[in-house]
């Protein structure tokens, strides 16, 4: 089935055409989930609330950019959503507002995030870098785990998290930048 | 480059040769049930949770008023037979 015509029947609410649409986005959407939210259960509940805003929405998209772009678009937005709402519930726990540090933002206070499709020799760094990416600021976060999980060219992620071609380029090389400073701090307070 | 630059470099190239996961069946099976009009499964699990909660607590709560209603006013009709029994008892010894 070709996009337009996938398009079209997806207007005209047609079943089919969503099955269709599951079958052939489900798996982009979902790991796009797993990659920005470090958790297997969280991704497939915002991966239905992804789907269903789709259902939802489709009626009103213009077809500026393609179907990928725009499902990409809603399962970040969602995604971003749904850490920040956590994050809030976190804030706003009074066990935690009263006995840590405020703002005290390390690897070692992040929740370990052991991906199941990452080899075997590279499952301890993954958990740690799964760590650090969690420390990156939303844009930054949301520009590495496209490019790196999903492999998503730079074009796309620019059209996609829309910003210029030369903001992801930027946004990337910030995010290696943090992530180093946050792994060296990691290593350093290990080795000791 | 130092070792602790080598350890950084080779975790930042963990997450190289991901294998992207397979979306699980039932969760497929789910998103599209959604789409024939079967709204209630997309709700989340901490919202499925939540509304069991508070049927359970909806239930307690109504349990806990009718045995107190019930005990209430068993204790209300045996102090209005008292009251009848006493009035007839003096009205009597009066006379």
């Amino acid at each position: 089935m070709e996009e337009k015509e996938l398009i079209l029947r997806l207007k005209k609410n047609d079943q089919i055409a969503f099955g269709f649409l599951v079958d052939f986005f489900s798996k982009k959407v979902y790991n796009t989930c797993i990659g920005m939210l470090q958790n297997l259960e969280d991704a497939q509940d915002v991966t239905q609330e992804i789907f269903i805003t789709i259902h939802l929405n489709v009626k009103d998209f213009k077809e500026e950019s393609s179907l990928s772009t725009w499902i990409y678009r809603i399962s970040v937005n969602k995604c971003l959503e749904f850490i920040r709402k956590k994050n809030r519930k976190k804030r706003s726990g009074i066990f935690k507002s009263i006995f840590s540090a405020d703002g005290e933002k390390s690897i070692e206070n992040h929740s370990d995030f052991n991906h199941p499709g990452i080899q075997l020799e590279n499952k301890e760094r993954s958990i740690i870098l799964f760590k650090a990416i969690g420390l990156l600021p939303e844009q930054q976060q949301t520009a590495y785990i496209l490019h790196k999980v999903e492999q998503v060219s730079y074009n796309e992620i620019a059209v996609i998290m829309e910003v210029s071609l030369s903001a992801v380029e930027s946004l990337l090389f910030r995010a290696k930048q943090n992530l180093k400073k946050h792994l060296a701090t990691y290593y350093e307070e290990n080795e000791k | 480059m130092n070792t602790q630059e080598n350890i950084i470099e080779t975790t930042l190239l963990s997450l190289d040769n991901l294998q992207r996961l397979e979306v699980p069946f039932g969760l497929q099976f789910s998103i599209k049930n959604n789409f024939n009009g079967n709204v209630s499964s997309a709700m989340s699990t901490n919202q499925k949770w939540m509304l069991a909660a508070s049927v359970v607590i909806l239930i307690g709560i109504n349990l806990i008023t009718i045995t107190q209603y019930s005990k209430s006013s068993k204790t209300l009709a045996s102090v209005v037979d008292k009251n009848v029994v006493y009035k007839e008892y003096f009205s009597n010894t009066i006379e």
